[in-house]
């Protein structure tokens, strides 16, 4: 049937068919009469001649009105309808099946939902159909952008493509009015916002004098966001100047709201590319050849198809690397969308493909935990069924019946999942904060989610619903004297998933523990009323020397605040994310290992509340000696196992003399790992960020330290932030491992319970007759109780013996991994058991229940 | 000349024709058929409103509620543009398979 036709019928089905039909139907006969009689008939025998020539009028009425009707529409509808009733009139049953099916379907959807928007989106650009990606394969398997001069070749020579853009990352210090911060910045070809196809909120793009590589425009062009953030919106934004790692900028132009271009993260502002350069004084990003990764797309030209794109560009980039005697790669074009890059499309997919097996797994799960409640509502329906089938209702007729009940759970759960896909991917990810960096990618349920909801959902109803049905109908027929041989199979399903449960449930446990143990890890260092200060000198090319006297006029000025008590500079900041590394020995170059190390001022341990058990702290004398060192315990017995320390001579950037051992702590980062840690005496460089210990609140010098540094130097666009933060988010990944590991696990417990009461009272629909002759012969309602829940836990005993194992097998695991962890927390187990038996009681309890108020006279009518 | 059964699947494509000369309602459609088959093709009218329906249905005629002679409400049938394409699709059809059963008899 196609659309007009559905068209016509919509539009020509009249309301008044019948009484319509019927008028032209007695006109017919009137007519036909008529002719009778002109024909000599008398009246009477002409209308009964007319009336047979007309044959059967009700026939001819209702095949007249079958053109008109979707018969099976209706029949579908009246299926549904009925099906709904029933749901409703079971609402256990319904409530345990959809949430059953909406873990299963849901999971399945949330990473649908994710792998859409990475791999199936394509980038919010003009004619995004026609874009894309240029990437080149040097080394096998590793894929990478290009330099910017062979981007200016292909651009230039290109024949197949509009224009090719490129874009890269860079990340720069602003510093507009009294505001400075650090920038997410994209760097960006003079004819990106062409290529891009974005519109203004205000201003333009950049001019063509913006890629002149000796002598730039000085235009940026501001993410609308940031105009918003930064800016308050203000009308006269374009046409400021904004100082940029220290040289002033243009604002030319404002992208439109909603524009973030073809980057991963969103930007803050898009900076024409030779500033890179000038900007870093000393690098040579956008002259050098071996500059990288400058990320290239472009569009189609018309009639250009990509393979004639390819094999140009390829052409292109080895005459190019041949007039560099540089190695040719393979390049590639790909459709452009975050996961189409070959560089990320491998280990992503890997990843995506390994889930998506777990999760239809899962799905798989639910679905037969349904289609076991289905089976054991089927043997109590046996009756009902029966009866249908004998007043001569069709097998497919019921059958459809029964698939349309399947179908309708199979929406609802599919409904809920839609409105999880659309809000929890978002959600976990705003939860979790991974970055500071906001995502381009939406999480949203679009056309395509929907599409695979309703392709999942059909799918589930099939899994669950059909051989249920069949086994229904196939039962009734045969007056239920066949016995499913299904009973064994079910118990060893059941004792499967019990296992599975028990060992996801006793593994989650023990990795919630072990996440809190790394929660409650002491960093080993006083991170209360601490507050780091980066002068943020290294991007504006000073010597060592002048910044040494900028931050040591900061420290000095700061220290007449009232409030603060002392301030240490130190180049690593604690738990901040960066650090130092290098080759540590012990005497005579043994016991080589990879040690953090950090130049501090001589007091740095003592603000820091880092205790020294063996020998002595630096003091002043110490300050610009280069031959002494303190080393923690964890390094101390990795170079100097089973000996004092003290006085030793090490090689630790350079030959140094231990003079103290430290107290391990977690200034790297939070772990219950040892760190290997040492400390060297530095007067403080460019690198030296100031700890700065106070009493009271820390807010107002919060505020008050940046501006305080910019009155002091305008080159110092100092930042301040309470150490206690970056604790706070070394704490948050241990958290966040915590939760999911929780989530997962009651998600299995879901299952598993689902499972179990759909087991249990499948068995206990099956005894009924059983269970009514011993009531009649005197059983207390009591040992029918017992009765049925032997029978059921049982299995989960013995599914949950095996879980027991496997989660020790995992427990194994987890400590070759994190060694540190405290040894196998019994309670732990324990605990996991003890819910999972809860559970396990809990949902074979009502069929339990059911039987025991199981009436005598019921086993007899029981068929 | 007996009345003959119609071939199957032919009735869509004599209203059709008939059409063609204007709109007519169900009996007169039925007559024309009489008349012009002289007496040959009978339309049983049992079939014949089914069949009109259906071409309703399609879109290849529109119904137009008029006055008949008697006075009474009755439905004119017209034929759309759809209904001639439809027609002349339905005649080449046609002419195919009346060639093709003649090429058979005359070949055996």
């Amino acid at each position: 049937m196609n659309w007009a036709n559905l068209w016509n019928r919509l539009r020509g089905m009249p309301r008044s068919l019948d009484t319509d039909l019927d008028d032209e139907l007695a006109f017919h006969a009137e007519m036909k009469q008529r002719e009778l009689e002109h024909q000599g008939m008398t009246a009477a025998e002409a209308e009964r001649a007319a009336r047979r020539s007309l044959g059967n009028l009700t026939l001819s009425r209702e095949q007249s009105r079958e053109a008109w009707h979707f018969v099976w529409l209706t029949d579908l509808w009246r299926d549904l309808q009925y099906g709904a009733r029933t749901l409703r009139a079971n609402p256990g049953f319904t409530v345990a099946a959809t949430l059953a099916l909406a873990l299963g379907i849901g999971l399945n959807g949330i990473l649908f939902t994710v792998y859409n928007a990475m791999a199936l989106t394509p980038w919010a650009i003009r004619d995004a159909g026609n874009v894309a990606q240029i990437t080149v394969e040097d080394v096998p398997g590793r894929w990478r952008g290009f330099s910017w001069p062979e981007y200016n070749y292909l651009r230039e020579h290109t024949r197949s493509m509009d224009s090719i853009v490129a874009v890269d990352g860079a990340g720069f210090r602003i510093r507009f009015g009294d505001q400075s911060w650090n920038a997410s910045t994209v760097i960006a070809s003079d004819n990106f916002f062409q290529g891009a196809g974005t519109g203004f909120a205000a201003g333009r793009g950049f001019s063509p004098s913006a890629a002149d590589p000796l002598n730039p425009a000085p235009e940026v062009v501001l993410h609308y966001d940031t105009w918003q953030n930064r800016f308050g919106g203000a009308p006269d934004t374009v046409g400021q100047w904004l100082e940029v790692n220290g040289q002033p900028l243009q604002v030319v132009g404002i992208a439109a709201e909603g524009f973030s271009g073809p980057t991963a993260t969103v930007p803050q502002l898009w900076i024409p590319a030779p500033w890179r350069d000038k900007l870093n004084p000393g690098s040579d990003f956008y002259t050098s050849g071996d500059s990288c990764c400058a990320q290239l797309f472009g569009h189609l030209r018309p009639g250009a198809t990509r393979a004639e794109s390819q094999a140009e560009l390829s052409t292109l980039s080895a005459q190019y690397r041949q007039s560099q005697q540089r190695k040719t790669g393979r390049l590639q074009l790909s459709h452009p969308t975050l996961l189409a890059n070959p560089g990320m499309k491998f280990p992503v997919s890997q990843i995506f493909l390994l889930l998506s097996l777990a999760s239809g797994l899962i799905l798989a799960l639910a679905s037969a935990n349904v289609a076991n409640l289905q089976l054991a509502r089927a043997r109590t329906r046996r009756r009902e069924i029966a009866v249908r089938l004998s007043l001569g209702a069709a097998r497919g007729r019921i059958l459809r019946q029964l698939f349309a009940e399947s179908l309708l759970l199979a929406s609802l759960a599919g409904l809920i999942t839609l409105a999880l896909c659309h809000t929890v991917p978002n959600a976990i990810l705003a939860w979790m904060e991974l970055s500071q960096e906001r995502l381009t990618v939406q999480f949203a349920a679009d056309w395509r989610v929907a599409g695979f909801l309703i392709a999942m959902s059909f799918l589930a109803a099939l899994l669950f619903g059909l051989a249920p049905a069949l086994s229904a109908v196939r039962d009734a027929a045969s007056g239920g004297r066949t016995t499913s041989g299904g009973g064994r199979l079910r118990t060893v399903f059941l004792v499967a998933q019990v296992a599975v449960c028990a060992t996801v449930l006793g593994g989650s446990a023990l990795l919630v523990r072990a996440m809190q143990q790394s929660r409650q890890i002491d960093p080993g260092f006083r991170w209360e009323s601490a507050i780091v200060v980066s002068p943020n000198l290294t991007s504006n090319n000073l010597t060592d020397d002048q910044a040494r006297e900028i931050t040591n006029a900061l420290r000095d000025r700061l220290l007449k605040l009232p409030g603060v008590e002392d301030i240490a500079g130190a180049t690593l900041i604690p738990l901040g994310n960066s650090f130092s590394a290098t080759d540590a020995a012990g005497p005579g170059g043994k016991n080589k290992v990879i040690a953090y190390f950090t130049k501090v001022s001589t007091n740095a341990l003592r603000v820091l509340a880092i205790p020294i058990v063996a020998g002595r702290d630096f003091d002043r004398t110490d300050e610009t000696r280069s031959d002494v060192v303190i080393v923690n315990e964890a390094l101390a017995a990795q170079l100097l196992p089973g000996q004092d320390a003290i006085g030793k001579v090490i090689e630790a950037a350079g030959k140094r003399q231990i003079v103290g051992v430290a107290r391990n702590n977690s200034i790297r980062e939070l772990s219950p790992l040892p760190q290997m840690n040492f400390y060297v005496p530095s007067r403080g460089d460019r690198a030296t960020n100031l700890i700065v210990r106070h009493t009271g609140a820390a807010t107002p010098f919060l505020s008050e330290i940046p501006k305080i540094s910019r009155t002091l130097d305008s080159r110092v666009l100092a930042t301040a932030i309470p150490l206690e933060q970056n604790l706070r988010r070394a704490r948050r990944s241990a958290e966040i491992a915590a939760t999911l590991a929780g989530a997962l696990s009651i998600l299995a417990l879901v299952l598993a319970c689902v499972g179990i009461y759909g087991v249990a009272a499948y068995n206990v629909a099956q005894r009924t007759r059983e269970i009514g002759v011993r009531v009649a012969l005197g059983a207390r309602p009591g040992e029918i109780v017992g009765m049925v829940l032997r029978q059921n836990l049982r299995g989960v005993a013995i599914g949950g013996a095996a879980g027991i194992a496997g989660a020790l097998a995992f427990d194994q695991l987890l400590h070759s991994m994190l060694y540190g962890l405290s040894p196998t927390d019994p309670w732990a187990i324990l605990s996991a058991v003890a819910i999972l038996a809860g559970m396990a009681l809990l949902a074979a309890w009502p069929n339990a229940q059911r039987a025991a108020s199981v009436a005598p006279a019921s086993a007899l009518r029981h068929d | 000349m007996t009345p003959t059964e119609l071939l199957p699947g032919t009735l869509d494509l004599l209203i059709l024709k008939t059409l063609t000369r204007g709109p007519l309602h169900g009996y007169g459609i039925a007559l024309y058929l009489n008349q012009v088959s002289e007496q040959v093709l009978q339309v049983g009218e049992g079939s014949l409103y089914p069949a009109l329906q259906r071409l309703m249905v399609n879109g290849w005629t529109v119904g137009e509620w008029g006055q008949s002679e008697t006075g009474r409400r009755v439905r004119f049938y017209k034929l759309t543009p759809a209904g001639r394409k439809r027609l002349k699709e339905e005649e080449q059809g046609f002419d195919r398979m009346v060639n093709a059963i003649q090429v058979v008899l005359r070949a055996v």
